[in-house]
């Protein structure tokens, strides 16, 4: 009875942990923030530099309806700042808004 | 149109505002809708599945990034006039699309009809239509000359014709790895009638050299989304062949009225069989070009497909990148909506829609096993070339359970829709998989 016992526990404990991993990093990565109620970004590190230059030209939907790897969201900033009129980031500014968007969206 | 671009990003923000109060998330209704799709869209027991696995992960680890079963693109904004259950993906920029039971028009009323911005509609409230001007020009053009609208009406034979529109990244949702973009799943695409004057008589009219002209790029009115002058929002354009056709036109109404401020009012371009992008809405200028034209929206990944098929995921550099001309041969079930009930023994009536980019689709086949038998549906001819088809087919089950009907056009060459996706490239354009539907039958 008492070994029983001991053995459901972990496995309830297995069961609970399954499920973050099978839905993604992203997920597990933003579980402990809010979002914020103007853009529907994840209020982490970084997000106030993203909602500053992110969500001036659209709205920030059309950018975390997906999420995406690293060097593809280099890309899309490249792709705004050559063709869109995005401006350009000083090297750590653009490193925290890749930090943010690899770390709290990333491809799903 | 800087007071007009403000009030748009008040909207959005409110929308998003409400959004959080109905307790959720944004984004991933189009994902999910097309996973659901993948496995059965509204299968009892599936759904019931997906439901509770969701509610269940939502609460237990308060997630913010999955949405909620029925948040399917954004509540609490509206186009005014658009039917209700139109799908909301963006509202800065607009987009939004239809679920396929909507599309059952004969001929897309305005309240059905997709809307795919890039950029800031001119205010029609703000547009003297009297006063807007077509100034055609160019490389390969003889000179320029402008026409009001008046111009066009009085100079030139009217052409009214019906003639779909779809958006070239329909059905992107459905991709993986996810490219950048709208999600649309299948439903960025409609059928109005469109009155104007042929491009061609006006590019006759103007005169160019035949030589040198190899594309016509337009511009349009709508403000980028930077708000920058210098910039377009959309710059497309087609190849001459394409510009000289019949049914290419310059068209000032959508369904006998004044075209819909989001669907181009005053003046727009219809480039028939091409991606919806062609179709330039707005318009105020034709380039004839004597290159493949570069605006906005011509280079780079946009709306461009690799030379040849590549694995997915795939990095295609530029110069293996072609622009996406005819769209592939598509179909939709229209009705019944997915999830339909009937039992065993009575007729179930199934129609559609079907139609191609290089003009007639020849056949249309329903399956009810997956593709391991056909039934030939009755297919209508269509009122003109590039008008939707209306097809429809009597379909009986002969044992109850959970059964799916799919959907399969064929075209004028031959060419059939996949019933797997099609190949995948870096912004997910073209996706023609046949589509289907859930039917539950009763003993
Ligand atoms: C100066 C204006 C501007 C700013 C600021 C801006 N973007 Fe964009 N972005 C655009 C335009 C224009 C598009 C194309 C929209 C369309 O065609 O619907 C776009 C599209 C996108 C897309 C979707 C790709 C597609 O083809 O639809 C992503 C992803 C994106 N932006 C991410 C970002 C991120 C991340 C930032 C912050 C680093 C940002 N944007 C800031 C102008 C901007």
């Amino acid at each position: 009875m008492k070994s029983k016992m001991v053995l459901l526990l972990p496995a309830i404990l297995g069961l609970l942990w399954v499920a973050p991993a099978f839905a993604g990093d992203h997920v597990e990565a933003a579980e402990e923030y809010k979002t914020d109620s103007e853009t529907g970004l994840i209020k982490a590190p970084g997000f106030d530099t993203v909602k500053n230059n992110c969500t001036v030209c659209h709205s920030a939907r059309l950018f975390t309806s997906r999420g995406y790897t690293r060097k593809i969201w280099l890309e899309q900033i490249r792709w705004m700042q050559d063709t869109q009129g995005l401006w350009e980031f000083s090297p750590e500014v653009e490193e925290e808004i890749l930090d943010y968007l690899e770390t709290y969206y990333p491809p799903r | 149109m800087t007071d007009h671009k403000n009030e748009r990003s008040d909207q959005a923000n409110k929308s998003e505002q409400e959004i959080k109060e109905t307790g959720e998330l944004t984004e991933t209704g189009a994902a999910r809708r097309s996973f659901l799709g993948n496995l059965g869209k509204g299968g009892a027991a599936l759904a019931v599945f997906g439901l509770g696995a969701e509610t269940a992960m939502q609460t237990l680890f308060n997630r913010s990034t999955l949405s909620s079963a029925v948040a399917a693109g954004i509540e609490g904004f509206h186009v005014d006039g658009k039917v209700d259950g139109f799908i909301w993906l963006n509202d800065r920029p607009i987009n939004g699309e239809l679920p396929p039971h909507l599309l059952h028009d004969e001929v897309t009323p305005f309240p059905n009809m997709f809307i795919r911005n890039n950029g800031v509609p001119p205010e029609k409230a703000g547009i003297d239509a009297s006063a807007w001007t077509l100034t055609v020009h160019g490389e390969a053009a003889n000179g320029e000359k402008s026409y009001t609208i008046a111009d066009l009406k009085e100079k030139f034979e009217h052409h009214t014709l019906q003639i779909w529109i779809e958006c070239g990244g329909n059905g992107r949702a459905a991709f993986e790895p996810s490219p950048r973009g709208n999600q649309w799943d299948l439903g960025a695409v409609g059928c109005p009638t469109w009155t104007g004057v042929r491009l061609r008589d006006v590019l006759d009219d103007v005169g160019y050299d035949a030589d040198k002209a190899v594309y016509i790029g337009y511009k349009a009115g709508d403000a980028h989304l930077s708000g920058r002058d210098d910039l377009d929002a959309l710059s497309r354009g087609c190849p001459m062949r394409k510009a000289l056709e019949d049914e290419t036109l310059i068209v000032w109404a959508m369904n006998d009225e004044d075209i819909p401020e989001q669907h181009g009012y005053p003046l727009r371009l219809i480039t028939p069989g091409f991606p919806g992008s062609a179709s330039g809405k707005w318009l105020t200028e034709i380039l004839v070009r004597d290159r493949e034209h570069d605006g906005q929206g011509m280079t780079g990944h946009s709306y461009r497909v690799p030379r040849h098929p590549v694995e997915p995921g795939a990095d295609v550099p530029n110069e293996d990148m072609v622009v996406l001309e005819e769209m592939p041969v598509k179909s939709l079930i229209t009705y019944p909506e997915t999830g339909a009930e009937t039992s065993v023994g009575s007729t179930l009536k199934v129609a559609g829609k079907a139609w191609d980019g290089y003009g007639d689709v020849e056949e249309l086949h329903v399956s009810t096993d997956f593709g391991v038998t056909w039934q030939k549906a009755d297919l209508k001819r269509p009122v003109n070339k590039f008008a939707w088809q209306t097809w429809e087919a009597d379909i009986e089950f002969s044992e109850p359970g959970f059964h799916q009907v799919w959907a399969v056009a064929t075209n004028s060459k031959g060419d059939r829709q996949p019933m797997v996706l099609p190949g995948w490239n870096p912004r997910g354009y073209g996706n023609n998989k046949a589509h289907h539907i859930d039917v539950r039958v009763k003993a």
